[in-house]
């Protein structure tokens, strides 16, 4: 089980800062959404967190150690980026592209371990694409895709997932799919686990809890129920929103009236 | 199959020339030291060699174009579209045209100067795609511009000597012929070959990762600004020796990947070696065709690449557009 703390944190490109004095940390067991308006710096926080770029100031600690302090491969052996990639563009095998989750176990040139192999299987297995282990990436549908990014980021074990707009572009049961197995992997092994979101009626039924950037900053952190209020929302968004509880869940269901 | 291909276009081209040998004389020649003499000089003096150059810029050319793709993300990426081409040939045109080649020629002066050009015209990339910070395509654009830019300094030193034309022109249309002792160039050319060839064939895995992305890269813990230079650096040292053997081959570094894919796959620990094998197999029958065609001279062997790599890689992107459309 892992934890990651973020305190006073500030990060950005070069010298311009998109996000200052930001703290929060991220619990093991929890998938937290990380929300907000676009170019709010959600991305960046990710890329930051896992160690792409560097903290412009404050710092980013995982389980105490902050991560400037931790090798590049240890990192990648505990913490899963997996990154935006729209579409690929390289025709890799579906288990040639999961495998590559396993160069920070396996290093840069030794042939796969046993071990490396059973992980490769088993995440294929478990999001359902054994069927599709041959076939080419670039001629997979957007549902498959995500999911082989998320068996890519599988395939690392990590105890910190970190997934960049994980349902863009899924259809509702694809979208259900997708977050259902993320459940289940918390579930099972006490993953610590944020996912950038913009479908804001996603994160009563799934998060734990809510992040919510605008502004350069933190506007609130906390439960869904707590952070998803209209008040919050016309802060960040500069928009009209209603909330009401959903009439299936109970969860905050979130509309702009017309 | 393609290393038996690779054995039986290199024994043909043992064969076959101005002087056509049998297949066991050339077996003879090979392995029995009683061998008719005349045979002999042939085949270890001249052909042999020929062939292991023509086998060893093909690969170094093939293996370089296919790590320049990963790098670059961008099929269209090959050894001289990022200067190293026309830096050579700038270097070798300023050592002729100076009048240097006549008094080092000993020692290769030439291709010397084709070798320094060539990795200086990659560094000046290198430097001022680096400097402005971009992603792949940046560097890819400094290089198409600092090619047009160093071509344009042939032509212009070629303006001042043109009664160098002929030694010039061979430079910007490659061929193994410029000089004859084949032994001696391939013990200079060949180790760099190797080494640059050898570096990126291990570099498979991360090939992979920078082919997905940058940043996919950098999350599985890879060190993508030492990785990046470190296989520029490997590829422009095969393809600098390339151009310092045999000029400005084109074509075989773009093509030799593009063939490979369907027989490899994507996963660049088999498709780097098997440019490399591919690009050994385009470029010992086009050297045999350079020689052998026309009886008075040698064709330039960039020629050849490009005459014959042409259509059959035009064929090869409209199959597999086809193919596309059709899933």
């Amino acid at each position: 089980m892992s934890t990651v703390a973020v305190h006073q944190l500030s990060c950005g490109y070069g010298l311009r800062a998109v996000l200052n004095g930001v703290s929060f940390t991220l619990n093991p067991g929890e998938l937290t959404a990380i929300l907000g308006p676009n170019g709010c710096g959600k991305t960046t926080l990710l890329k930051t967190l896992a160690r792409l770029l560097p903290p412009l100031a404050g710092s980013v600690t995982l389980d105490c150690h902050p991560l400037a302090a931790i090798g590049r491969r240890a990192i990648a052996q505990r913490i899963a980026f997996a990154p935006q990639v729209l579409a690929p563009d390289w025709p890799f095998t579906v288990s040639e592209y999961v495998a590559l989750g396993r160069i920070p176990h396996a290093g840069w040139w030794k042939p796969l371990a046993a071990t490396d192999k059973a992980a490769i299987a088993t995440s294929i297995a478990r999001f359902d694409l054994t069927p599709l282990a041959q076939v080419r990436v670039t001629e997979l549908s957007g549902g498959e895709w995500q999911r082989v990014r998320l068996a890519k980021a599988l395939a690392q074990e990590p105890q910190v997932l970190l997934l960049d707009e994980p349902t863009a572009h899924l259809d509702p049961r694809y979208q259900f799919e997708l977050l259902s197995l993320v459940r289940e992997l918390i579930a099972e092994r006490k993953l610590c686990v944020a996912v950038t979101l913009h479908d804001l009626n996603l994160v009563g039924p799934w998060a734990d809890r809510v992040i919510l950037l605008a502004n350069g900053g933190v506007i609130a952190d906390g439960p869904p129920t707590e952070v998803l209020t209209p008040e919050t929302l016309a802060a960040a968004y500069s928009a009209t929103f209603a909330v009401a509880p959903h009439p299936v869940t109970g969860t905050p269901a979130v509309i702009i009236p017309r | 199959m393609l290393v038996i291909a690779l054995v039986v276009a290199a024994f043909v081209a043992v064969a076959f020339g101005s002087v056509r040998l049998s297949a066991a004389e050339v077996w003879a020649a090979v392995t029995d030291s009683n061998a008719e003499p005349f045979t002999r000089v042939i085949v270890w003096e001249l052909r042999l060699p020929r062939v292991l150059l023509a086998v060893a810029v093909g690969a170094g050319l093939g293996a370089a174009g296919a790590a320049y793709q990963a790098v670059f993300r961008n099929p269209l990426a090959d050894p001289f579209v990022i200067g190293s081409a026309s830096g050579g040939a700038v270097g070798a045109v300023a050592v002729i045209v100076t009048g240097w080649a006549g008094v080092g020629e000993a020692v290769g002066a030439t291709a010397t100067g084709a070798f320094v050009g060539s990795i200086v015209a990659v560094l000046l990339v290198y430097v001022i795609a680096g400097a402005s910070r971009g992603p792949a395509e940046s560097l890819l654009l400094a290089g198409a511009t600092v090619s047009t830019l160093l071509s344009a300094v042939v032509w212009l030193m070629l303006t001042f000597a043109h009664d160098r034309l002929p030694s010039v022109m061979w430079w910007v249309m490659g061929g193994l012929n410029r000089n004859p002792q084949y032994w001696s160039v391939l013990s200079i050319a060949g180790p760099l070959l190797l080494i640059g060839t050898v570096v990126l064939l291990s570099l498979g895995r991360p090939l992979d990762a920078l082919r997905a992305g940058d940043d996919t890269a950098r999350a599985l813990g890879l060190p993508v600004a030492v990785l990046v230079p470190v296989v520029l650096t490997a590829a422009s040292v095969a393809v600098a020796a390339a151009v310092a053997a045999g000029g400005v081959i084109g074509f075989v570094g773009l093509v030799a990947p593009h063939l490979a894919r369907p027989l490899a796959g994507a996963s660049h620990s088999r498709l780097v070696p098997t440019a490399a094998l591919v690009g050994a197999v385009l470029l010992v029958p086009a050297d045999l065709l350079a020689r052998s065609l026309m009886e008075t001279q040698e064709l330039p062997l960039g020629v050849i690449t490009a005459l014959a790599g042409g259509p059959v890689f035009l064929l090869v992107l409209r199959t597999s557009t086809r193919r596309r459309v059709a899933a």
